[in-house]
């Protein structure tokens, strides 16, 4: 390991563990239990070397989500309960406010090795005064807690006005080859980024109504060029698939959702589903996103009022696959409607927070039923037998209960061979996942 | 040979700390509950990368120090720890030689057996069960007891072991499970326990699980209130049960040990000096430094701890609290790690005694 990390606090430390997990991911599929045994003369021992591996995996893994999930700005309240938690509290607070050591240092006076160094030891060396300081640089409110709370960001609207054309991530695009005419080199293409970016833009200036499953948060790092880009691409996409049948209103009820959750048990289950939605109307493409979006997937209606889900398959497990399928269906059947987009649009400001809980909370409740899962031993068993009997009884895929449990539980380490890690991207092999 | 739901069943991995806090216990204690004996795992010497005894050698004194530690009243005892293809030297079967030899002492040690035992298990608990005619204990775990095919599951198992649901001990086990929320757990438990085959047949009837945390690591240095899910649960399950005028249960836990065993290497770990001190519906649990840098004299600082706090001042009597208090005042010895599973086994046993007297108590006031 290159440096020993408790919690990962910028970009950088943030590459070398994503290449360090990478690593280790293969070092686990390499490991040869019995070459091991032999080579160490002990199946015990070799057992907790692999032990050993996954135990490191699994931290990397926690680091990871955790920084992620920090700066996409779902993690929406810092609560520090007594003064000891108020050093990570600081750090995960500068994260989630998108600012870098540097920007700290820099509204506080400081050098940004000084910020580096306290992050390092959580603070153990600051003052009273310096702690005030950087609370109050970050905007933490501390009464008897510390309080921190992140606000909503509008996206932009691809009416390409007031864009800043330089603004998007054109090497990104130009690595992914989203240009439809070929601008040569990165160089050309930077050079000429104004006039690219405008026609990948131009097919998708039409007013398209889209909900972001990942809120844009003001001051935070998330790149809204970055999500316009993303949302033009998956619009270029969509409209290159026909459609044999027009989306009808009301199409998507309840019923037809569970009928859609228990496709999830098919072996073809990637095929069914597509074939599934298109059937009625609904296209759904895959598209990675872009660096600084931390986006899972969008609902998006086209000017033609045909719906299509745009996902990126941040998380390769099964059972983020459909919960975000679900999310968006329900963005589509609740949330989208032609006709008052402007007010959609608007209210995002203000109500994103509703309506993105209303669709998780629609979501769980179709593929897991509250009234099932109340009494649903495995919510309480966790155990892999009890996650079967539920799935079957529901006729859903394992790995949605699975997944219902880890995040009821906020514990992302626990059930991690039943969520179907690793078996959705594969899925996707035209896809460029990053 | 027989019990109802005001009593009590710890399930206790009988280990030295274990034993000696059973040992410690009042006569009067001692009637009031049924322990449910674990045979401990044999330990692996991570020095000589062997096991630590051989079965022989782990399983000779096990019969005499039941005997000696709880004495001839009824006992469960249960081999699930000692792995399945274990044959002492001569051949005999571990089940054999463990009831066979607290048969031949008097012991009226009840064989425990499950659903998930092979076939040489199940033989071994046959042989035994002809001999002395005890009976037996089925250990169900509750994601067995949830199957719909659980009556047939049941009846070829007794109808192998030749026995009759009355002759036998029920323990639902729901090993150590999140209880929350609360009131969906025990509708789940209820609604299994109403499907349960035989229920007002089986001699006696034990809901057994834990919320005791699996390692000390997620404890505050300083101390941290843990809360006892599993008595909070029962006291709803029995509500629940008493209005659906099904069969009440008898209350067991693991007292304060996790059900799952750690096969650590100790050379590596750094136990924390810990006292837990059994509290109302929660283990107090005091945690200091870790004893191999800062010695075990901090268990006196930690009595004081536990001492001072409110929660001394319960009304329950035990050797253990009163080692505590001891131990305070410089009037007894700081142990080692043993002896504080002693004092804190031996307490918890003491409170939960306590407890589920009021518990009942209370509801026959009304």
């Amino acid at each position: 390991m290159e440096e020993d990390i408790i919690m990962i606090t910028n970009e950088r430390q943030y590459r070398i563990t994503s290449a360090q997990l990478e690593k280790l991911k293969t070092a686990m599929g390499n490991f040869d239990i019995k070459a091991a045994t032999k080579r160490i003369k002990s199946k015990i021992l070799a057992k907790a070397e692999i032990e050993a591996l996954r135990s490191e995996y699994e931290n990397l893994s926690m680091q990871i989500h955790e920084y992620e999930a920090l700066k996409s700005g779902t993690v929406e309240i810092l609560k520090a309960s007594n003064l000891e938690e108020l050093p990570t509290i600081l750090i995960r607070a500068r994260i989630a406010k998108g600012l870098s050591q540097r920007q700290l240092a820099d509204a506080i006076g400081l050098k940004e090795q000084q910020i580096q160094r306290y992050e390092a030891e959580e603070y153990a060396s600051a003052n009273l005064r310096r702690l005030a300081d950087v609370s109050n640089a970050l905007g933490l409110n501390i009464r008897e807690i510390a309080e921190f709370k992140t606000t909503s960001q509008k996206p932009l609207y691809p009416d390409g006005d007031d864009l800043a054309w330089d603004q998007f991530p054109i090497k990104e695009m130009y690595r992914r080859n989203w240009f439809e005419e070929s601008p040569g080199s990165l160089e050309a293409a930077l050079a000429n980024a104004e006039e690219l970016v405008r026609n990948f833009v131009k097919g998708s200036l039409e007013p398209v109504q889209a909900l972001a499953r990942q809120r844009v948060r003001l001051g935070g790092n998330v790149n809204r060029y970055a999500l316009l880009a993303w949302q033009c691409r998956i619009i270029a996409l969509a409209e290159k698939q026909s459609l044999k049948n027009k989306y009808k209103q009301n199409t998507i009820t309840k019923g037809w959702l569970t009928k859609v959750a228990q496709l999830s048990r098919a072996d073809d289950w990637k095929k069914k589903v597509i074939e599934y939605l298109r059937d009625c109307g609904v296209r759904l493409v895959v598209e990675s996103h872009l660096p600084n979006t931390y986006l899972d997937g969008a609902a998006i209606l086209l000017s033609d009022g045909s719906p299509v889900i745009g996902m990126t398959l941040r998380y390769d497990r099964l059972d983020n696959f459909w919960f975000v399928l679900f999310h968006e269906l329900v963005h589509i059947m609740k949330h989208l409607h032609k006709g008052d987009i402007e007010s959609i649009f608007d209210d995002l400001d203000v109500e994103a927070g509703d309506i993105e809980q209303d669709a998780d909370e629609q979501a769980g409740e179709i593929l897991v039923p509250e009234e099932k899962w109340h009494t649903a031993l495995a919510r309480y068993l966790r155990s892999k037998d009890s996650i079967i009997d539920l799935a079957n009884e529901l006729a859903i895929h394992p790995a949605i209960v699975a997944g219902k449990i880890r995040k009821e539980a906020n514990d992302y380490i626990i059930l991690k061979d039943m969520v179907g890690q690793g078996e959705v991207r594969k899925l996707f092999p035209d896809v460029y996942f990053s | 040979m027989n019990f109802d739901h005001s009593h009590y069943v710890p399930c206790l991995r009988w280990k030295q700390g274990e034993y000696l806090a059973v040992f410690q216990l009042r006569p009067t204690t001692r009637r009031m509950f049924t322990p449910l004996i674990e045979v401990p795992e044999i330990g692996y010497d991570f020095e000589k990368g062997t096991r630590s005894k051989t079965i022989d050698e782990h399983l000779a004194p096990f019969t005499k120090r039941v005997i000696q530690k709880w004495g001839r009243q009824l006992c469960f005892v249960d081999l699930r720890l000692i792995r399945l293809n274990e044959r002492m030297a001569t051949g005999i079967h571990p089940v054999f030689f463990v009831f066979d030899g607290l048969r031949q002492r008097m012991c009226s040690a009840i064989p425990v057996t499950g659903l998930d035992r092979d076939d040489a298990y199940q033989r071994e608990i046959r042989k035994v069960v002809t001999k002395s005619k005890s009976g037996i204990c089925l250990r169900i775990k509750i994601e067995q007891a949830a199957k719909g095919s659980l009556k047939d599951d049941l009846d070829s198992l007794l109808s192998r072991l030749k026995i009759k649901s009355e002759s036998c001990d029920l323990i639902i086990d729901l090993g150590s499970p999140s209880f929350i929320p609360l009131e969906g757990f025990s509708m789940a438990i209820q609604q299994i326990v109403s499907k349960l085959p035989y229920l007002n047949e089986w001699r006696t009837f034990t809901v057994l699980g834990t919320s005791f945390p699996a390692t000390m690591a997620g404890i505050k240095k300083g101390g941290e209130i843990v809360i006892r899910h599993e008595w909070q649960l029962y006291k709803m399950l029995v509500a629940d049960l008493r209005k659906a005028k099904l069969r009440l249960p008898t209350f067991g836990d693991h007292t304060i040990s996790h059900p799952q065993v750690l096969d650590m290497d100790m050379r590596r770990l750094k136990p924390n000096a810990t006292i837990k001190f059994t509290i109302d519906d929660g283990w107090y649990i005091v945690k200091g430094n870790n004893v191999k840098d800062y010695g075990y004299e901090q268990f006196h600082g930690l009595s004081e701890q536990v001492l001072a706090s409110r929660h001394y001042r319960d009304s329950t009597f035990s050797w253990g609290k009163e080692y505590i208090r001891k131990c305070a005042n410089r009037s007894a010895k700081r142990g080692n790690l043993t002896k504080w599973v002693q004092v804190g086994t031996n307490h918890h046993i003491e409170k939960v005694i306590r407890d589920i007297a009021s518990f009942y108590d209370s509801l026959n006031t009304f």
